[in-house]
């Protein structure tokens, strides 16, 4: 599997199910034959991609949209790391870049934390 | 040691900002660092192409969402041909997607913004310190 398709699934089959709840083979009826980027261009699913681009995603209202938040956490880390860093390894890199998601993470929860509990107080 | 002015390499750094402007990542491709500049490249592009597939690309909007739309532009110029498109036709784009399209695609452009400054930091350390040798 080539790194673009892993790429495309990646950003187009996994995020849009956990957070629509809507599988994928509902937006894709036809499946992708032998999983290589060439039938994938070939069946046309491509232009179909290009095409969702004109029209917005069924995201609902559900908590689990929160999720969104973690590519974007995860591109600040990778981009903010990629300027700062001295020299980059690979080791090195992913190790800073992923120290720093983490740390974001753990703050937006424990916000959450603290606004749910506040939030508990004024309603209690 | 030679002496060092800003305008000896101003027109180098403003190229530099400029190609980092127009294409993520290439501002630090052009200083020799290649690896930053992969980084940058993927990072900026598909954070910004998340940004656009969820809410579609109606959330460039530059009549009514000036603001995001200044953010948005940072990610290249190239993005002002996407506004000049959703500015002539309509894209349907509300709620919950039209705000994590633009959340996302402002933040591609903001960071975007960081990369060229610190492209052309770099570049300038990097002048100097060719000169000083």
């Amino acid at each position: 599997m080539s790194i673009i398709n892993a790429l495309i699934i990646v950003m187009l089959r996994i995020l849009p199910q956990v957070t629509t709840g809507i599988p994928f083979r509902q937006i894709m009826p036809n499946g992708n034959p032998d999983g290589s980027f060439l039938s994938f261009l070939i069946c046309g699913k491509l232009f179909s991609i290009i095409a969702s681009f004109s029209s917005p995603e069924q995201i609902g209202t559900k908590p689990a949209i929160e999720f969104w938040l973690l590519p974007l956490a995860a591109a600040v880390a990778v981009v903010y790391k990629a300027t700062k860093l001295k020299t980059i390894t690979p080791a090195n890199f992913i190790k800073e870049a992923f120290f720093l998601f983490g740390s974001i993470v753990v703050f937006i929860f424990v916000a959450v934390l603290v606004l749910f509990f506040v939030n508990r107080l004024i309603l209690s | 040691m030679a002496h060092n002015t800003g305008e000896n390499h101003l027109p180098f750094l403003l190229f530099t900002g400029l190609l980092a402007w127009i294409i993520p990542g290439a501002g630090h491709y052009l200083i020799g660092e290649k690896r930053r500049a992969a980084i940058i490249f993927a990072t900026i592009t598909i954070t910004f192409c998340i940004g656009i597939y969820i809410g579609s690309i109606g959330v460039i909007n530059p009549v009514g969402a000036k603001p995001w739309y200044v953010a948005q532009i940072m990610n290249t110029p190239l993005v002002a041909i996407l506004g000049k498109m959703t500015a002539e036709a309509s894209y349907t784009v509300y709620g919950w997607p039209n705000e994590i399209g633009q959340i996302y695609t402002s933040i591609a452009g903001l960071l975007n913004l960081l990369c060229i400054v610190n492209a052309v930091y770099v570049g300038y350390l990097k002048k100097i310190g060719t000169t000083d040798e």
